[in-house]
């Protein structure tokens, strides 16, 4: 048997240089979108990057033959990757640990194939295994960057799918002779087609992207972990270190850095002034975005936040999984039996160095990190052995509790029956005021509340006061010295930062006998719709406050901004509201201050426009159907220009005859004569004798008035009219 | 019955694309990665634009087909498709398909704004008869190949296919006149020729078969029909008409392409042939036609349900003054023995000469209405023992050789041969 016949069978092989070197780039574009994101050492980068290439060559120099030897050599090529890969994998600690090793298996697998791709199929399998090549790097790709690999790609797909879209060799006849004649120019129109097909693309893409319901996926149950660089906490006895802090000024007030937000260590001093980046500090993968606490302070001096009781306590590792437990008998200090909750597991990828605390989602109940020394204090904020540096993930399981203004309603008024075992009545701490505190406060906080008939809308009436009747501004100055900054705040600026704001709702609810504590974090940031992980960055480090209700727990409320709720995350949902906010976003970055002040302007001109329109619609309808009908008016002028004069006479017979013969496969060229257009008639077989009869007498009678210089008589006229009447007769039959 | 094509149909590409969009759609819900969303989007995105797309590629796009007047059954014929791009855009992956003789697809490509291409290709005339060419489809799966979309445009390219001829040489069965051009031009007069004349009065010693009846209705006088004086015509071909079957070399084709082979011998040897044809309700004569005019004729003829014997009578009279009658007819069932040569003897009885050229059927080509081989011998065994010159022409079989069959034949001791 003819072996190459055997091999190849009946498909021939694919001899497009363009088609292979577009398959090349591609697969070179996706090799190139895995190393940008470390998925491969740089052994296997460098030689996937020359190799691919180099086989590429080589299987278009041997596309037509039947290349036995390579195969074997492929096959072992192949096993041996297996191989190492295994070798490799069974050290993994966890999924993340096995991501460089699958993607070096990957890049092995598209390298070795390259080298035997004879027909336009296994073409695309490149393609597809370039395709697989940039899933992976999207997959563990946390930033915006991966467009620059994959717009090219996207580009380069669509030309394969371009070029292998023409028939194969053999599927159509090969023509004896081709002519291209060229009569007219258009020069940019192959650069319109793209650009359309482009856009056309774009919008699908954009409608379907939109368009896909964001479930919640599979619990992963061992999220990831990785350690970046390591700087340990010199002496860590579970203390906080802030080592991005600026030293004190002359009055002893820290003051914010771009990188370092103040609220992290051991006090929160309401004097502090400063502005922060906007640096991504994180990167959270979660269902939903909330609050990422940090910190939890108890006692107010008027001045500043400290915690009373700074002691913790280590966290218990769990060997089976590598990960870390908060002790029982916190987690029930911080978390009620009572409400509902629903679990949030959060990975954070560090990308600004942050103090050694852990951030996550209330009330974290395990946790993944890369140390099995973490600490953690009565208010469940989790403390590192070391500073949490660019390249660190960490995992966070948390127990967010669910509330609902009924629950709150109910266990706030005692009317909730207690559990056995259940949360026992809060320390006197958290009601803690200092004892200079002028009596206003207490009085402001009781006309505030003086409708409100349970602790839970006690606590929603400070809110919605505090939001109405303050501001949030950084370019507040400095409290002067001696002043309680909460009744400063109240009764003199009611501008300032969430501290200020945050604080002042903590002390106005202990007025109240409501037991609250100050909490500092970051604010939910925004989630980028492309990466789909959330971006925290320095500027939305944050204070709020923690209100605690008894069984069921410490519950979070931000007077600045809200607090979004977890159970948002839990249900399909689609990415519309984010995208556009994203896109917004990006537009607002971009777009210079004197155009934003312009388009605030025009769009507030735009509203009063449309304001004075709806109320005086009579007005506004008439002028429109006006328009409406003079544009009409103005349509059918230029058409009827356009068309010219109605044809009389012979000439209307005729062009008669012509309409009637168009959709009988007669549609008369502009350059052709009545003649040429009778001869064209006759030739058809299919109309009849009696139809080309008739034709006959028109086109004479035409030609006659037209070209002979005298006009026909009446009697011809109507004959000629008649016979146009027969020919539309017998067509339509 | 061919399954009608649809004028938009998916291609296993975009199975594919959707298919792999869904499995990345379910990896980015489960790991949580925006971008497995994203590269989802664009392909489901690239399937709905690429699925919309080749409807504009198709959009203003004429066709036209050349195509020549007039070819030989069998022979090549060079067939130009025109098509261009009159519209100020680009249209891309354009394939015409033409079923004009016989279908084959080309690719037109990309046609840039005011483009024009043709396309020449030789194509073998399989099917005898008018031809059209048909429409010519155009279809479109640019730019990415996902889904196909398809458009049918009239492009009359009228084509006669004339019967095949084979050289014969001179005839066993036809005497050589003086010259060609008294077999085929001479002045018509009066007398029992087949031809149609005119009308006169009626005059003692006319047949009654003669007479014109509408003529006499009008005039009120018996008119009788006056015919043209046969001189030269003495060859009548006679052709069965009753069925055909097949889609290219049919039996009536092979049926019309020896008689197209007989006459134009004929005429080489200075006879004149009149063609005899059963048409669906009388007898169609041709007897003045050259011999263009007979191969058109010839390539136009088409099955009429009426047998040679259904015909017999008729063509017995349209038989006055031919000196050979070749009946040619196929061995269907209907031309059996029993009811061909019946006929025959009806047309041997105007006192020609009757020279007979069954066309054996293949039963596997022509179907259960085809005569057995055997009862086919039976056939022309009866036909040579009635008398008549036979020339059997068995599928496979040269014409030239069927007709020299005849000498052969002739010297059969057996006297099977006439």
């Amino acid at each position: 048997m003819n072996l190459r016949a055997f091999r190849r069978g009946k498909v021939p092989p694919e001899d497009s240089v363009p088609m292979r070197v577009v398959v090349a780039l591609a697969v070179e574009v996706s090799i190139l979108a895995v190393i940008a994101q470390g998925a491969v050492d740089a052994t296997t980068a460098v030689a996937a990057l020359v190799l691919a290439p180099v086989g590429y060559v080589f299987s278009y120099r041997m596309r037509a033959r039947s290349n036995v030897t390579t195969k074997v050599l492929l096959a072992i090529g192949m096993m041996a990757a297996f191989a190492q890969f295994l070798q490799t994998v069974q050290y993994a600690a966890n999924v993340d640990q096995a991501r460089v090793p699958l993607g070096s298996l990957f890049l092995w697998v598209q390298v070795l194939h390259a080298f035997d791709v004879p027909r336009r199929r296994d073409l695309g399998f490149s393609m597809a295994s370039s395709l697989i090549l940039m899933a992976e790097a999207g997959a563990i790709s946390l930033s915006t960057s991966y467009l620059l690999f994959l717009l090219p790609w996207s580009v380069l797909a669509g030309l394969w799918l371009a070029l292998s879209s023409r028939p194969k060799a053999g599927a159509v006849s090969e023509p004896v002779a081709t002519r291209r004649v060229r009569t007219g120019t258009a020069p940019l129109a192959a650069v319109r087609t793209f650009a359309f097909t482009g856009a056309a693309v774009l919008c699908a893409t954009a409608v379907a992207f939109l368009s896909m319901p964001r479930v919640p996926g599979t619990p992963i149950h061992a999220p990831p972990f990785a350690l970046g660089r390591a700087r340990p906490v010199e002496g860590f006895d579970g203390g906080v270190e802030n080592p991005g802090l600026p030293a004190a000024a002359p009055d002893g007030v820290v003051d914010f850095a771009p990188d370092a937000y103040p609220g992290f260590g051991d006090v929160v001093d309401l004097r502090a002034r400063g502005r922060l980046s906007d640096a991504i500090a994180f990167r959270v993968r979660a269902t939903q975005a909330t609050l990422w606490r940090a910190q939890a302070f108890d006692t107010y001096d008027g001045v500043t936040w400290t915690m009373d009781d700074d002691r913790t306590r280590p966290m218990q590792p769990q060997d089976e999984t590598g990960s870390s437990v908060m002790p029982p008998e916190l987690f029930r200090r911080n978390f009620g039996f009572t409400a509902p909750s629903v679990a949030l597991t959060q990975t954070f990828y560090v990308d600004t160095p942050q103090p050694n605390v852990l951030f996550a989602a209330a009330v974290p109940a395990q946790v993944y990190f890369p140390a099995s020394t973490l600490a953690v204090d009565r208010y469940g904020s989790i403390r590192a052995p070391f500073l949490l540096d660019e390249g660190l993930v960490y995992s966070v399981v948390s127990q967010v509790p669910v509330t609902t203004p009924e629950l709150l309603r109910a266990v706030s008024s005692g009317a909730y029956p207690s559990a056995p075992g259940a949360q026992p009545r809060v320390s006197e701490r958290y009601l803690q005021l200092p004892a200079a505190l002028p009596s206003r406060v207490g009085d402001l906080a009781r006309r505030i509340t003086a409708g409100a008939t349970s602790e839970y809308d006690r606590v929603i009436a400070i809110q919605s006061w505090l939001r109405a009747n303050t501001a949030y501004d950084l370019d507040v100055p400095r409290d002067p010295a001696g002043v309680d900054a909460v009744d400063h705040f109240l009764f003199e600026t009611r501008r300032g930062f969430c501290e200020q704001i945050a604080s002042s709702m903590a002390v106005l609810l202990r007025t109240l006998g409501i037991p609250t504590r100050l909490v500092t974090g970051y604010g939910p940031g925004a989630r980028n719709p492309l990466t789909g992980y959330v971006e925290v960055r320095q500027s939305d480090a944050h204070a709020w406050v923690e209100v605690f209700y008894p069984l069921v727990g410490w519950v979070p409320y931000d007077p600045t901004f809200g607090v979004p709720s977890v159970a948002d995350g839990q249900g399909p949902r689609f990415i519309t509201g984010e995208a556009l906010a994203a896109f917004g976003r990006l537009v607002a970055s971009i777009t210079p201050a004197p155009v934003k002040r312009a388009v605030t302007a025009i769009a507030g001109l735009v509203r009063d426009a449309g304001t004075a329109l709806v109320d005086g619609w009579p007005l506004t309808v008439g002028v429109l159907a006006a328009g409406g009908l003079a544009a009409l008016a103005v349509r059918r002028r230029r058409r009827r220009r356009a068309r010219g004069p109605r044809p009389t006479g012979a000439a209307a017979a005729f062009a008669s005859v012509v309409t009637a013969l168009g959709p009988a496969g007669h549609r008369r060229d502009e350059t052709e004569t009545p003649s040429e257009f009778l001869r064209a008639l006759s030739s058809d077989p299919g109309l009849g004798d009696e139809v080309v009869r008739a034709a006959e007498l028109v086109v004479r009678t035409f030609e006659r008035e037209r070209f002979s210089g005298h006009a026909p008589t009446t009697e011809e006229l109507a004959e000629a009219d008649a016979a146009a009447g027969r020919v539309r007769e017998l067509v339509r039959r | 019955m061919p399954r009608r094509r649809r004028a938009f149909r998916l291609r296993k590409r975009a199975a594919a694309l959707m298919g792999g969009a869904v499995v990345l759609f379910l990896l980015g819900t489960n790991v949580q990665a925006g971008w497995l969303f994203v590269l989802s989007a664009l392909l489901l995105g690239t399937v709905i634009a690429g699925a919309m797309l080749p409807g504009r590629m198709l959009r203003g796009i004429r066709i036209e087909r050349r195509a020549p007047a007039e070819v030989h059954q069998g022979d090549e014929a060079y067939v130009e498709l025109v098509v261009s791009n009159p519209t100020r855009r680009l249209r891309a992956g354009i394939v015409a398909d033409d079923p004009m003789f016989s279908p084959a697809s080309f690719e037109v490509g990309t046609l840039r704004p005011g483009e024009r291409v043709e396309l020449g290709a030789v194509r073998v005339a399989e099917r005898r008869g008018p031809q059209e060419g048909g429409t010519v489809t155009l279809r479109s799966a640019a730019p990415f190949g996902v889904a196909e979309r398809r458009r049918s445009a009239p492009a009359p390219a009228p084509c006669l296919v004339l019967p095949k001829v084979w050289p014969l040489g001179a005839l066993a069965f036809v005497d050589a006149a003086a010259t060609t051009e008294r077999a085929l031009h001479s002045a018509p007069r009066r007398g029992g020729g087949p031809e149609f004349l005119g009308v006169r009065e009626y005059r003692s010693g006319d047949s009654m078969r003669h007479v014109h009846w509408p003529s006499t209705a009008r005039t009120g006088t018996v008119m009788v029909r006056e015919f043209e004086e046969e001189r030269t015509r003495r060859i009548a071909i006679v052709v069965d008409t009753v069925a055909d079957a097949g889609d290219a070399w049919t039996p009536l084709d092979a049926c019309c392409a020896a008689a197209a082979s007989i006459a134009l011998a004929a005429a080489a040897d200075g006879q004149g042939a009149r063609l005899l044809v059963p048409g669906e309700h009388e007898v169609e004569v041709a007897a003045h036609e050259d011999g263009r005019a007979l191969l058109r004729r010839l390539g136009r003829l088409a099955p009429s349900g009426r047998s040679l014997a259904d015909a017999a009578p008729e063509l017995a009279d349209a038989l006055r003054g031919a000196e050979t009658v070749v009946a040619i007819a196929p061995t269907w069932r209907a031309n059996a023995g029993p009811t061909l040569v019946p006929a025959l003897v009806t047309l041997a009885a105007s006192g020609a000469r009757v020279v007979v050229i069954p066309v054996v059927l293949d039963p596997e080509a022509a179907g259960r209405f085809a005569l057995p081989p055997a009862e086919a011998d039976a056939l022309v065994a009866d036909l040579r023992r009635t008398g008549f010159a036979t020339y059997p022409w068995r599928p496979g079989e040269e014409l030239a050789d069927a007709l020299a069959g005849r000498a052969a034949a002739a010297l059969d001791p057996a006297g099977v041969a006439p």
